[in-house]
């Protein structure tokens, strides 16, 4: 993010020694100095947000006022990206970060893809996820793919955990992992690891807090990644 | 043999089942292309405080080279400033749409070079600044 002074309107200099109508000049051509100095002057960097260290590529970025701080916008590659709303929002700390969470599904499971199997040739891919407050459900896919030589098939997990802020992270903490409440399940006839993915599952959340994003946190000046400013 | 029938239906792989993988995996990866101009809705949303925005738009305009030009106002009397921005505080919106009005503090000092007094007086001015962020 980028500043440019684009006007002085005025400038106040008490304490001039001057006689009452040459400080008044002095002030005009200070201020005419002033803007002539700020408003020529290069754009100054003022947060600088690293493509290279940001979770997702960026297709839109922009910046706007916000009662009296600022919100930057931007729309990430998530193949189908969700929406915030645009709203100014309540919050006590330096900076709050929002993220729609049908965006970090897709994010989610892009990475998944990229990733590969987690363990016995089993992809575990983000379907679908809701939050309530702290408490995430999320259904989770795991696929067999083929060429492992145990069939190809695929099940639907849904697993809940908590999603917290620690050390500057949002962490999604994982618990219970089952099969039910209308989840589906495909090729099941050839799903002789499923008791195998299930405990890959729980595995998958008690292995420890899974970084899904990292926000930075208190000042973004002290944020290590991926807000930095200068 | 019907253990053996068995096994060989179950560990058969299911081309519908691979079709339905890669595309799952294609939609995944797929990259929507840039939209054009701002008629888009935002998936991420940072909201900068006014503490923190202050901070760094202050920080931000005390890069910029000092105020140094030299002022003849007449009579006799020439002022050198020495001023930089030392604070920056957002007061709302500006004019444009990406613009935010602010009250700057500028400080340093002022060479004086009159007739009557010539020497380098403390400043603490103050003025009203549009920004435009990008």
């Amino acid at each position: 993010m980028t500043a440019s002074p684009r006007k002085v309107r005025k400038v106040r200099v008490p304490g001039l020694p001057l006689p009452g109508g040459l400080a008044a000049k002095a002030e005009d051509q200070l201020a005419a100095l002033a803007e002539a100095a700020l408003v020529d002057a290069a754009p100054v960097s003022v947060l600088l947000l690293r493509d290279g260290e940001l979770p997702v590529g960026l297709l839109g970025l922009r910046v706007a006022p916000e009662a009296r701080g600022v919100r930057v916008e931007a729309l990430s590659d998530a193949a189908h990206p969700g929406t915030v709303p645009v709203q100014a929002a309540p919050f006590a700390e330096d900076w709050a970060l929002e993220v729609s969470l049908d965006s970090a599904v897709w994010l989610g499971r892009r990475e998944a893809f990229a990733h590969g199997p987690v363990a016995a040739d089993v992809l575990a891919v983000p379907e679908a996820a809701t939050l309530d407050g702290d408490a995430l459900t999320a259904v989770v896919r795991l696929w067999r793919p083929a060429g492992a030589g145990h069939g190809t098939w695929w099940r639907d997990y849904g697993v809940s955990g908590t999603v917290a802020v620690a050390s500057r992270e949002v962490a999604v903490a994982p618990g219970e992992a089952a099969v039910g409440g209308g989840l589906v399940a495909r090729g099941g006839r050839s799903d002789p690891l499923a008791a195998l993915a299930q405990g890959q599952v729980k595995a998958y959340g008690s292995g420890g807090r899974r970084r899904v994003a990292v926000v930075g946190g208190g000042a973004a000046a002290d944020a290590r990644w991926p807000v930095r400013s200068r | 043999m019907l253990l053996l029938t068995l096994l060989a239906c179950t560990c058969r792989d299911d081309p519908a089942l691979t079709a339905e993988l890669a595309a799952a995996r294609a939609e995944a990866e797929a990259v929507p292309a840039a939209p054009r101009g701002d008629g888009w809705s935002p998936d991420v949303v940072l909201h900068l405080s006014a503490q923190l925005t202050d901070r760094l738009l202050t920080r931000g305009l005390g890069d910029l080279p000092p105020i140094e030009q030299e002022v003849v106002l007449g009579r006799g009397v020439v002022l050198k400033p020495h001023l930089a921005v030392t604070r920056l505080t957002v007061d709302g919106p500006g004019a444009g749409p990406t613009c935010v009005v602010g009250t700057a503090a500028i400080g340093g000092t002022v060479d004086v070079d009159a007739s009557v007094l010539t020497g380098a007086v403390p400043v603490e001015a103050t003025a009203t600044v549009e920004v435009a962020l990008a």
